[in-house]
């Protein structure tokens, strides 16, 4: 055993006077060390004896004064009052409980409401649940035209992703869709006088999604099948802006 | 020459002259006769410990009362196989630090007491230099070090012991004190050299 390590051993030590053969070994070949356990010794033995202020209470007088006052709580829980506190903390327990248990039914009703089903989006008929499911939850007509007009953007959008990856079987499922959404959805909605804002505004976006999406098919000559695909949504986004703008003079 | 191993004989857990060791059955069965001894018997040991962390003795003597005062609420819970002492200390501990815990909130501070000394006057010059040293070097430690030092040298708590009072284990409060330890040796050897 060197030096450090038994400087080490003396400081882990729970008795610095009571420390382990080995340890005793090298202090009694070691001069340094024996210095080191000294001066421990005596910093320990001066902590003992360093002085601390007198107490302002003798142990008899704290004593008294402790009872005194546990004499006080003493009448403060009479077997009456500790019985009503009882009673008292049942009810208040009671009603913890079921307040807990009601917020936990509202957060796992309303986790569940809130968290949104995830997309089918490898199928039209999971592609047809969610725009189901999004117009009916429209409360209003203008909600429910916001809420095509959202829909046909994310299609186009998805649409123009899958073609940047030669997807063509999206693509094309994509078109189907939108050709669903755009002839039949749109002319089940109502075209009242206060909804002409958001038709034409509609109708103008429609517009642009035709050129920007035959521009887009010219750039895929390579793969007909997407550039058809492409032409298709060009095609039903121009039909659809046309029965707008009719609905909208008539 | 070799020197001779030092072979300490150390005063240590200095209790109330007289004082029984309090009997842990009649305490749970809410005897107030056990109460009292248990009162006398560790009175002095918590005011020195909590004198000695806080540096003020009135707040010292609060912290003593309030101790026995949370120990008596709690003392239906004691077990057969409690360690009155460590769970004495610890309910102190816990009242320390949330005592710490105001006075920071407060920003207040606390004179420190000069502490009483019956020797003369050179002695006592010596004696306050050598005092004002190791306390100095005592402040400096970290708290939760500085604590289980004193569990263990003033208190003669064993670490096992010294885990209970502070709620850790008994290898945390080995460590603690190993630091506390090797950190006071730097401090004082440091001090005798400027001294010098």
């Amino acid at each position: 055993m060197n030096c450090n390590q038994t400087r080490e051993k003396i400081l882990q030590s729970e008795n610095i006077s009571k420390l382990q053969r080995e340890v005793m070994f090298h202090l009694q070949a070691c001069q340094a060390c024996q210095a080191y356990q000294s001066k421990l010794y005596k910093i320990e033995k001066e902590i003992v004896q360093l002085q601390v202020s007198e107490p302002l209470f003798s142990s008899q007088m704290r004593l008294k004064k402790i009872e005194g006052k546990l004499e006080w709580k003493k009448i403060i829980t009479s077997p009456l009052f500790k019985f009503r506190r009882f009673e008292k903390e049942r009810g208040r327990q009671k009603l913890s409980v079921a307040v807990a248990l009601v917020a936990f039914l509202f957060a796992v009703a309303g986790g569940l409401l809130l968290i949104p089903k995830p997309i089918d989006r490898e199928s039209i008929a999971g592609l047809r649940d969610y725009k189901e499911s999004s117009i009916n939850r429209a409360s209003s007509q203008e909600k429910k035209w916001q809420t095509m007009v959202r829909l046909a953007k994310e299609a186009q959008t998805d649409a123009i992703a899958f073609a940047g990856r030669n997807d063509a079987i999206h693509v094309k499922l994509l078109a189907d869709y939108l050709e669903e959404l755009l002839q039949k959805d749109v002319d089940k909605l109502s075209s009242t006088r206060d909804l002409r804002n958001q038709m034409t505004d509609f109708a103008a976006e429609l517009g642009r999604s035709e050129s920007e999406f035959q521009r887009l098919a010219s750039q895929y000559s390579y793969s007909p099948e997407i550039a058809y695909s492409l032409i298709r949504i060009a095609q039903v986004s121009k039909d659809a802006e046309f029965r707008l703008k009719r609905a909208l003079q008539a | 020459m070799a020197h001779k191993v030092v072979k300490p004989e150390m005063k240590l857990a200095i209790f109330e002259p007289g004082a029984l060791e309090p009997n842990l059955e009649g305490l749970v069965k809410g005897d107030r006769e056990a109460f009292a001894q248990l009162v006398l018997f560790y009175n002095e040991a918590l005011y020195r410990w909590v004198a000695r962390l806080t540096g003020n003795s009135h707040a010292a003597e609060d912290l003593v009362q309030d101790t026995f005062v949370r120990a008596y609420q709690a003392i239906t819970r004691l077990r057969p196989d409690t360690n009155l002492k460590a769970w004495l200390f610890r309910i102190a501990h816990n009242l320390y630090a949330n005592w710490v815990r105001d006075r920071k909130g407060k920003n207040a501070t606390l004179p420190t007491e000069v502490f009483d000394s019956h020797s003369g006057p050179e002695e006592l010059a010596q004696e306050n230099e050598t005092s004002r040293r190791l306390q100095q070097g005592i402040d400096k430690l970290p708290e939760e070090w500085k604590i289980a030092l004193l569990l263990r040298i003033q208190e003669d708590m064993a670490f096992r012991e010294i885990a209970v009072a502070l709620g850790t284990t008994e290898e945390t409060a080995r460590w603690r004190v190993y630091k506390a330890r090797q950190k006071l040796m730097e401090t004082l050897e440091i001090k005798q050299e400027d001294a010098r």
